[in-house]
């Protein structure tokens, strides 16, 4: 009898680690194939379209006469649509917006949930906006804050001191002022110029167009000279410093900190492992990526017109006056222009 | 007697110590993935400028899947004027050619090769195509994938960093209703993708090309003579061939895709022998070259050390439970004692011998599918499984490495149902 009890225990811990799996076997709660989004395609501008594309939709069904409209958005929510707004100073919002024509808005403004603007906006200064989706250009006044993105179609200006949020985005130019601070930026360019200024060398940039081979690579750089040409990549296993003025035709990627010199020139991407530093007035026609910070100083120009490039830095990225970047800024840090 | 007995006990020791650094290792990934800084990886990069891709998939006899991998691959978010797909029929007998052939003629995207002369098998098809491709890179899916349209750029992208020579994305199964097999494997790639291959990447190790979902430079492995058409694991192959050429490769865990894993176990089993086969061959291969290279950084040397003898170790280990089988009847068992002993051997037991299971769990929960985890106690019947078959595989790497005997590549037998694909979407 005792044996056969020890036997019955023997066999239920043996049993017992399986048990809770052959639950799972039977109600497969985590049977399904993990979950991949087979219409994921990489969007900048993801947030404002999405949000636009769904008020096009309602305002299909519902029509687009003034006055407040219940709709079913994610959850049930009001829509407000208006002609011309003018949110007077300190008063809050608290509805969805669709604004046939003009936003402007009085200091201390505040908007609670997500506003679509057809036509011009004017955001004024200390105002809380959630969201915008703007047709036209906008201009956002000192110390206003952006709780997740706001997107435009025209220019985007940005005065002192705004927090940006998650991200903006413009198809067009986007002018950011000094200490403000972002996480994603999109535009073209972006830029921290005075408006008015121009920061464009005046080289010839088709003349420098020239292929190089991904094989012709010179390994173990560790400084390249002022003044000094390299036809191909250079590939640093530490940290790398370009000579002002000097010409890289090809890539050129870091293990270490990465500076490049004033004036200096790199035809392809820029990749460190650590900081980057792009000096007063270098150019860069690829795109930037760290695992740390990157630093554009005086007058530095990432990418060029027609095209889309990226400044990328895990850590943090710091823009100082006059530097211009055509197409994409992300940081899991702290970006700020200075 | 006594010189065996030694033998014995130094060789216990030896296993003891093989399984503890892997114990280590499994640990360092699995919190590495917890709790350490993550690197970021480069699909946040927006680049107008990327570079020509040509997509090969070499196919034998696939006609339960062509359609679908192809309907997918035409729907990639991708500049169609830098877009080539090679599917490549290698020695097909069923309809395979007729279908590709159909979606050739509707879309000049595809750019079909067909193969009936010469050596068969991936590696062999692959350099042909390679011959026939225009695209700077080349993007590899094996037939029964199910590309999502992200995924070509996702891969593309990787190869802005001029030091990258090849890129892996991870494979996620998509059968895992079929039935316990397919639960189990799904397990073991959560595992090997999520946390194993996603830590090397964090810790700037050796992230393995799987040869299938991911790419590499064309004009690189041209360079370095194409694809060895005697390795089975020409992926592996590859991997080492880069990395002691000082190419890095990449694992880009947002590059998924799914497949669709074996669901019968003859099928797994023959699989995975021959996985241990070409792996094994390519660890005969590249051993004293990776200890010698002067490319490789001390990590990535090390654990290009570790990656290399992953299918060596269960054989070890089988040995080294046999020896203590045998130390056991011999009554030799007292190799040391003491507390220090019991307090190793303890630590083991409650972190060690889990180690790869943590990993495993670790991915469940990084994946959000908790539930999965309760299926981890299963792991000990696959493993026993793997062990015997990847034990035969080794057999069979070092009779090919002492006869030279010629490797016949052998296609893994597809499972799909009209449906899963749809399920997938």
């Amino acid at each position: 009898m005792i044996l056969l009890a020890c036997f019955l225990l023997l066999a239920l811990l043996f049993v017992l680690p399986f048990l809770p799996g052959i639950r799972e076997f039977i109600k497969k709660e985590d049977a399904s194939p993990l979950y991949i989004n087979m219409n994921y395609s990489k969007d900048p501008r993801f947030f404002a379209r999405s949000f636009k594309s769904k008020i096009q939709e309602v305002l299909r069904t519902a029509g687009d006469h003034t006055g407040i409209h219940e709709v079913m958005l994610s959850k049930p929510e009001s829509l407000v649509i208006e002609n011309n707004v003018l949110v007077a100073a300190g008063s809050r919002k608290r509805n969805l917006h669709y604004i046939k024509e003009r936003l402007s808005t009085e200091a201390h403004a505040a908007f609670e949930q997500e506003v679509y603007v057809c036509g011009e906006t004017i955001i004024g200064a200390d105002n809380e906006i959630r969201a915008l989706a703007c047709e036209a250009s906008v201009r956002i006044l000192p110390r206003t804050k952006i709780l997740r993105w706001l997107d435009a179609e025209g220019d985007v200006e940005v005065a002192e001191a705004c927090d940006l949020g998650i991200s903006v985005t413009s198809a067009r130019k986007l002018r950011v002022a000094p200490r403000c601070t972002f996480r994603r930026l999109y535009g073209f360019p972006i830029s921290t110029g005075e408006p008015g200024e121009d920061n464009f060398p005046s080289w010839d940039l088709q003349a420098d167009e020239k292929q190089v081979d991904c094989t012709m690579i010179e390994r173990g750089v560790r400084s390249v000279e002022p003044g000094s040409s390299k036809d191909g990549s250079i590939i640093s296993d530490k940290s790398l410093t370009i000579g002002e003025q000097s010409r890289i035709m090809g890539h050129v990627k870091a293990h270490g900190t990465l500076r490049i010199g004033a004036g200096a020139i790199v035809r392809g991407n820029v990749f460190a492992e650590k900081d980057i530093i792009l000096g007063p007035g270098c150019r860069v026609f690829g795109t930037v990526f760290t695992q740390g910070k990157v630093t554009c100083e005086r007058n530095a120009v990432v990418g060029m017109e027609g095209k889309v490039k990226s400044v990328v830095a895990k850590k943090g990225i710091e823009l100082q006056q006059g530097v211009n970047i055509y197409g994409f800024i992300s940081t899991e840090g702290e970006g700020i222009v200075l | 007697m006594e010189m065996v007995v030694s033998i014995l006990k130094i060789y216990l020791i030896f296993t003891i110590v093989i399984m503890v650094l892997y114990a280590i290792r499994h640990l360092i990934f699995t919190f590495n993935r917890f709790f350490a800084e993550q690197r970021i990886y480069y699909n946040d990069i927006i680049n107008s400028d990327l570079e020509t891709v040509s997509v090969l998939i070499p196919m034998h006899n696939e006609e339960k899947v062509v359609d679908h991998i192809l309907d997918q691959l035409l729907n990639v978010d991708y500049d169609p004027e830098k877009l080539e797909i090679i599917p490549i029929n290698d020695f097909s007998s069923d309809g395979t050619k007729e279908i590709i052939e159909r979606y050739a003629q509707q879309d000049a995207r595809i750019r079909p090769l067909h193969r009936y002369e010469g050596e068969r098998g991936k590696p062999a098809a692959l350099n042909e195509a390679m011959g026939l491709a225009t695209g700077e890179i080349i993007i590899v899916f094996d037939a029964d994938y199910l590309p999502p349209p992200g995924i070509i750029k996702n891969i593309a992208i990787s190869f802005s960093d001029p030091e990258v020579g090849a890129v892996m994305g991870r494979v996620v199964p998509v059968n895992t209703r079929s039935n316990v097999l397919a639960r189990f494997l799904d397990l073991e790639r959560a595992g090997g993708y999520q946390v194993d291959q996603q830590a090397r990447y964090n810790l700037k190790l050796l992230p393995q090309y799987g040869g299938t979902v991911g790419g590499f430079r064309r004009c690189v492995v041209m360079d370095l003579g194409s694809f060895d058409t005697a390795m089975l694991a020409e992926d592996t192959e590859l991997t080492y061939r880069l990395a002691l050429k000082g190419w890095k490769v990449l694992y880009a865990n947002r590059a998924e895709c799914y497949e669709e894993v074996p669901e019968s176990w003859a099928v797994r089993a023959r699989q995975i022998r021959r996985w241990s086969r070409g792996h094994n061959g390519v660890m005969f291969k590249y051993f004293l070259p990776l200890l010698r290279s002067t490319e490789l950084t001390f990590r990535e040397k090390f654990d290009g050390l570790f990656l290399l003898l992953v299918y060596a170790v269960p054989v070890i280990l089988l040995f080294g439970l046999l020896d203590s089988l045998a130390l056991f009847f011999l009554g030799e068992m007292n190799i040391y004692s003491g507390v220090a002993m019991l307090l190793f051997v303890g630590a083991y037991n409650t972190f060690g011998n889990f180690a790869p299971f943590y990993q495993v769990g670790a991915a469940c929960l990084l994946d959000g599918t908790p539930q999965r985890i309760l299926l981890l106690p299963f792991l000990l019947f696959t493993f026993v499984f793997n062990l015997w078959y990847v034990a035969k595989g080794f057999l069979d790497a070092v009779i090919d490495l002492i006869t030279f005997r010629k490797r016949k590549w052998h296609k893994t037998e597809r499972f799909r149902k009209n449906g899963v694909k749809e399920g997938a979407a």
